[in-house]
């Protein structure tokens, strides 16, 4: 497409302009103040393909000059596609819509035609939206054209690229949306299964499980069907088996019976056979029995003898034991006589020993009482003092200090006091004080001076003697010792420390006496109570008391003649007890040399009797055979016995021989082999029976639930479900191998139709930025990454100059690429490169003028500096 | 003359798993109605009885109602049915002829032979079976049975007391038709024979084969087939037997029961031609609801007409009972041609993964398998974008 002239009449502000555009591909400026119209022109294009000649859009009304009621006039001459026409508009008054195409066939429309027409014309030949998407408006922020998604871009690229994305790359794209969205009805955008896969499978699980439940459940009856068919076999078997038994068992039976015939006719020959061994054994028995009676009389008859004489000699034994005894027996009462009355003697003599030993420890006991009482008031009256007395050893010692300190502080005045000397010449009657004392010549006194001494001679003079001031203080000490001592003795009642001290011995003493009563206490009570002394006193008096009004007193005197009559009496008595022990003995012994031989008598007389019976037996016995039949009768029988004995036991033996030669045992042993067998056998019979009823119950019941055709409907829905889940999976998998395949195809397609792009950016770039200019674009063909000297930047980090020469260069380059493809449009650029320094301007005019010469460039601009160096442009000025 | 209806392998209660549930639940009732319409014609033809060679039942642990509403479709017909146990239904311990169900279900016109006791069904015909004791016996049922019966009377034999006619009934492999010729349970074809020779049997019915299929040359010893098929394998299926009885003849006519078909077609494709001819084919096959169809699919096809085979089976998958693609992948190659995106006006790196997903598909790993469904798929998006 190339605008050749653009004629606009009251469009805004302009009341009449046109524009014709510079010939093939060149590069037009339209230079002109502001407010003069530029921006119009691409404005005015738009409307005129736009909107009808009626339309109300604010655009179109906004066209028509402020405050004039005229028409708004476009008339636009281009050439697009083969196609060269005439297009014009009028709005707001007198609308009318004309269109002359003179090429490649002439045609003319007006009105409502004309406008559609030249609307198919344009998108026949033109991409509107790429077209659009390439202009840089007046103010627009300097930013990339949005082309990624544009048609014509895309084929011219792919074009470029060799097509590897296809001329008609919207069916491509159908296609893989088409694609994408078979796919995702499989999958998710990430490429997982989607939930329809899982839940067929899931559900064709539930039915296999559930399939195999059931053939295990046909299974398990099948063999139960087995099992009933084997057990009724089985059953069969053994009651065959039953019958056969039974009659083997009846055999035996008959067997067993003929055993028991034979076994009875021996026992009878076994029988008589013992009788008669009875009858042989007793006739030899007879015989002997006659031969040892005969031994037997003679011997007892001999043994009968010899006690006899013995008996003799032992009953005279008996005659002399017997008398010694009596004399013994008359010693020993005797013995026992005299013996009593010493016993009574010797008692009688202990009976007055205790009596005068009684007597001395009661008399005893009442001096210990009276030793007792007298401690005991002794020490009550100590007591008594104690209990009154103050005065205590510390006491006393306090006096006795008091006492000292007034002697020391008496001497101490004494010393320093002056002393009067009075040296009597002739007796004389002094006065001292209010005392009269009578001195004899030649007596000297002395007195000390320690207080006013007032002496007088009475009727001849009075001499007061004062001592001096300085013993004040030695009286002072002197009266508070006196006063100290005075205090102690008044405190425990003494007048003096004489006093105190006789008190404090007297105390001392009883003090002593009570420890002496104590002392006493112990010593007379011992560990006893003062109670059982009493109670011992008077048991003594009463037992004294007794014997004195019993015995008289007793033949004693005291207590020692007491215990010597005593004495005496228990050694007489004594002997006469050992005495008496001795006679007792030798009667014992007497007794039972007696008891022994009358023992002995009684054994002989006893067996003696014994003989008699045994002899009678023995000459009975010897009579009762002698009576019966001689010797030779007697053995002649026990032959004749013999002789029959040997007959019975030869049948017993031949029937016995019979009965072995038939095996008895092993006979039975087989008979009871064949019932045990037969019990056997109907054991098990019962045993298959009781399992055939419980197999075939189970059979039964689970016959009912009609197994085979559950197990058949879910077999056939798990075939179904497992049919129809091989169908989906294939299916998905052949989405998913197209998908994959066609999104690679189409991923690598896009890297190579970016490429043709790629090259024509860094080439104009490189005529601003350098020989190392290199650009990244993304999928929507932005510039994503820019590269110079070796240092990559991301495109919005760029200086607004730079983005905008790029955005600029990088339309510039769409365009030639749609322009090669012979669908170019016209670059529009209103007032661009206003951010770009001097040297930059310089650049991008180069840049301009290359573009230029591929396609229709026009640059609007109020700054015409800005285009200066963009060679071979034509200028246009408004 | 006697005439009844010899029939068997109902197999009531059977699944088939590749059907969808509406379809399985339309097979379940077609088979109960197979037996009522069955036993009604059979009446109205003048049977006097019918037996049922084996395999009444699937199982012997079918569904309570399948028991229930068999019998109810038996006790509608106004005419005795004699039922023998057979290997899918034998008398053993779980025998379904012995289940309370059955029991208290069971109608009076209906008698199971549970033994090889003689059955007097009147007008001198005895009905004998060889019941199966289990599932798996081990010797043959027919002989044991039937060789210790009195042999029959002349008919028109005057004042003959036995019965004139005698019935056998049994189920198993004939060893004279049977594919499995260890089977120990298989019925020998020469002792059979014999046993019509003695006179101790008139008329054979047989069950097992679900194809209807004569046995002998005299047409006395028959397999009537199930009434309705049951699998592609099945020959003759769909089928029941009128058997007439009388002096010196038997007379078996079989009669169409069955509705449904299992169809199998071999087909190769090598160009949307053959596609659309298959669709065509689809298209004008009849009572499609009641056809399983199975595609053995060989041959090489474009991307874009395997889309359209696809398209084709899916649709068809809609109107038949079921459809099933048999095969192996390798059968039918999938071959992206460059004119299945020629028209597609892919290019650039449409057109490269294009490339890529064709060079993986021609391989014939999975990886290929998936290559090619993929562009399948995005032959199909294409022309679906706008």
């Amino acid at each position: 497409m190339r605008i050749r002239r653009i004629r606009l009449s009251n469009y805004r502000g302009i009341d009449k302009r046109e524009l014709v555009f510079a010939g093939e591909e060149e590069v037009t400026i339209v230079q002109g103040p502001n407010e003069v119209g530029k921006s119009c022109i691409s404005e005015a294009v738009d409307i005129l393909f736009d909107c009808r000649d009626d339309s109300r859009a604010r655009r179109v009304l906004s066209t028509q000059p402020v405050g004039r009621d005229v028409a708004t006039e476009i008339e636009l001459e281009l050439e697009t596609g083969p196609y060269v026409l005439t297009y014009r508009k009028r709005f707001h008054r007198d609308r009318k819509t004309e269109l002359e195409v003179r090429a490649p066939a002439p045609e003319s429309w007006t009105g409502r035609e004309a406008h559609d027409r030249a609307r198919q014309i344009l998108e026949e030949t033109v991409d509107v939206a790429l077209w659009k998407a390439l202009r840089i408006h007046q103010g627009m922020a300097v930013s990339q054209a949005n082309v990624g998604q544009n048609t014509s871009l895309a084929a011219a690229l792919d074009h470029a690229a060799g097509g590897l994305r296809g001329s008609s790359s919207d069916e491509n794209e159908s296609l893989f949306e088409a694609v994408t969205e078979e796919f995702l009805r499989y999958y998710t955008a990430t490429g997982r299964e989607r939930r329809e896969l899982g839940v067929m499978r899931a559900a064709l699980e539930v039915a296999e499980e559930r399939t195999a439940e059931l053939v295990g459940k046909c299974r398990s009856l099948d063999g139960d069907v087995l099992r009933c068919t084997h057990l009724v076999t089985e059953g069969q078997r053994l009651a065959l088996r039953d019958v056969e038994l039974a009659e083997e068992v009846g055999r035996w039976h008959g067997e067993l019976e003929v055993l028991k015939t034979l076994g009875e006719e021996a026992e009878g020959f076994r029988l008589r056979w013992e009788k008669a061994r009875e009858t042989l054994t007793l006739s030899r028995e007879r015989v002997a029995r006659r031969q040892e009676g005969t031994r037997r009389l003679a011997e007892l008859m001999a043994e009968s003898d010899r006690i006899g004489a013995e008996l003799l000699d032992l009953e005279r034994s008996t005659e002399r034991i017997r008398s010694e005894l009596l004399e013994a027996e008359a010693s020993l009462q005797r013995l026992l006589a005299a013996e009593g009355e010493l016993r009574g003697a010797a008692e009688a003599a202990r009976v007055d020993f205790e009596h005068w030993s009684e007597r001395e420890e009661l008399e005893e006991l009442g001096r210990r009482k009276e030793r007792i009482a007298q401690a005991r008031a002794e020490a009550a009256d100590a007591q008594r003092l104690l209990a009154t007395s103050r005065v205590t050893t510390h006491v006393v010692d306090r006096i006795r200090e008091a006492y000292n300190e007034l002697l020391v502080t008496r001497a101490v005045l004494q010393s320093k006091s002056p002393s009067l000397e009075v040296q009597v010449i002739s007796d004389v009657e002094l006065e001292v004080g209010n005392e009269r004392i009578q001195l004899r010549a030649g007596d000297v006194r002395e007195d000390a001076i320690t207080a006013p001494l007032d002496l007088a001679v009475p009727g001849l003079l009075r001499l007061v003697v004062r001592p001096g001031e300085d013993l004040a203080e030695v009286r002072r000490k002197l009266d508070s010792a006196r006063n100290t001592y005075m205090t102690a003795c008044q405190e425990i009642g003494v007048e003096d420390l004489e006093t105190a001290l006789e008190l404090l011995k007297q105390r001392q003493q009883a003090e002593a006496k009570v420890a002496e009563r104590d002392r006493t206490m112990r010593t007379e009570l011992g560990e006893g109570w003062t109670e059982a002394l009493e109670a011992r006193q008077e048991e003594l008096r009463r037992r004294v008391f007794l014997h004195v009004r019993e015995s008289g007193g007793g033949n004693a005197t005291d207590r020692e003649t007491a215990r010597t009559a005593a004495r005496s009496a228990e050694e007489n008595l004594e002997h006469v007890r050992s005495q008496r022990e001795s006679t007792n003995a030798r009667i014992e012994a007497l007794r039972a040399r007696g008891e022994e031989i009358s023992a002995r008598r009684r054994g002989l007389g006893a067996r003696a009797e014994i003989l008699v019976s045994e002899v009678h037996a023995a000459q009975s016995e010897v009579g009762d055979v002698d009576g019966r039949s001689d010797q030779a009768d007697l053995e002649g029988s026990a032959t004749e016995a013999a002789a029959h004995e040997e007959e019975l036991r030869a049948g017993y033996e031949r029937v016995r021989a019979e009965l072995e030669k038939r095996a008895p045992d092993a006979l039975r042993e087989r008979a009871a082999n064949a019932e045990a067998a037969l019990a056997k056998v109907r054991r098990e019979l019962r045993e298959v029976e009781t399992q055939h009823t419980e197999v075939a119950t189970r059979v039964k019941l689970l016959s009912e639930e009609g197994l085979a055709e559950r197990f058949d409907r879910s077999e056939t829905e798990r075939l179904h479900l497992a049919t129809e889940l091989d169908r989906l999976e294939s299916r998905a998998r052949a989405a998913a191998m197209l998908f994959h395949t066609l999104r690679k195809r189409r991923e690598e397609a896009r890297a190579a139709y970016v490429q043709p792009l790629t090259d024509r950016v860094e080439s104009l770039g490189r005529i601003v930025f350098g020989a190392d200019f290199e650009v990244e674009l993304d999928d929507d063909l932005r510039v994503r990454n820019r590269t110079l000297g070796g240092q990559t930047l991301p495109f919005d980090s760029l200086s607004t100059g730079t983005r905008e020469q790029i955005g600029i260069i990088t339309r510039l380059a769409c365009a030639m690429i749609v322009a090669e493809d012979g669908s170019g449009v016209p670059l529009i650029l209103d007032d661009a490169l206003g951010y770009s320094d001097p040297e930059r301007l310089r650049e991008m005019g180069a840049v301009l003028a290359v573009a230029g010469r591929r396609l229709q460039v026009i640059l609007l601009t109020s700054v015409p500096d800005r285009y200066l160096h963009v060679g071979g442009a034509q200028v246009v000025r408004l | 003359m006697v005439r009844f209806l010899h029939t068997g392998d109902w197999q009531l209660g059977m699944t088939r798993h590749f059907l969808p549930e509406e379809a399985q639940a339309r097979f379940t009732q077609d088979r109960f109605d197979a037996v009522r319409r069955m036993l009604v014609g059979a009446h109205e033809a003048g049977c006097r009885f019918a037996v049922v060679a084996g395999d009444v039942f699937e199982t012997n642990q079918v569904d309570r109602r399948t028991v229930v509403r068999g019998l109810e479709a038996m006790g509608e017909a106004a005419l005795p049915i004699l039922l023998l146990p057979g290997n899918h239904d034998p008398l053993d311990a779980s025998s379904v002829f012995t289940s309370p169900t059955f029991v208290e279900a069971k109608p009076d016109n209906v008698s199971v032979l549970f033994d090889s006791r003689p059955v007097d069904v009147g007008d001198g015909v005895e009905v004998v079976g060889a019941p199966w004791p289990t599932k798996r016996p081990l010797e043959d049922l027919v002989v044991p049975a039937f060789g210790a019966l009195e042999p029959l009377a002349e008919p028109g034999t005057p004042n003959a007391s036995g019965p004139t006619y005698r019935i056998g009934v049994a189920h198993g492999g004939l060893d004279s038709v049977a594919a499995m010729r260890d089977d120990p349970a298989l019925i020998p074809f020469d002792a059979v024979r014999q046993l019509f020779d003695e006179r101790r049997l008139t008329y054979l019915a047989l069950g097992d084969r679900h194809s209807l299929t004569r046995c002998d040359e005299e047409g006395r010893i028959w397999y009537a087939g199930s009434p309705e098929p049951t699998d592609h394998s099945e020959s003759a299926p769909g089928k029941a037997l009128v058997v007439d009885l009388g002096p010196g003849a038997v007379r078996a006519l079989p009669v169409d029961i069955g509705r449904w078909r299992f169809i199998q077609h071999e087909i190769e494709l090598y160009s949307a031609n053959d596609v659309e001819a298959l669709a065509k084919k689809l298209e004008d096959a009849p009572d499609k609801e009641r056809t399983v169809l199975r595609l053995v699919l060989s041959g090489a096809l474009q991307l874009t007409d395997k889309a359209r085979l696809d398209d084709v089976v899916e649709n068809g998958r809609d109107l038949f009972a079921s459809i099933d693609v048999w095969g192996r992948q390798q059968d039918l190659k999938i071959l992206p041609q460059d004119a299945d995106f020629g028209d597609l006006g892919l290019a650039g790196f449409a057109h490269e993964a294009v490339q890529t997903l064709r060079t993986i598909a021609a391989r014939d790993d999975e990886e290929g398998f998936d290559a090619r469904n993929a562009l399948t798929l995005l032959v199909r998006l294409a022309r679906c974008t706008p």
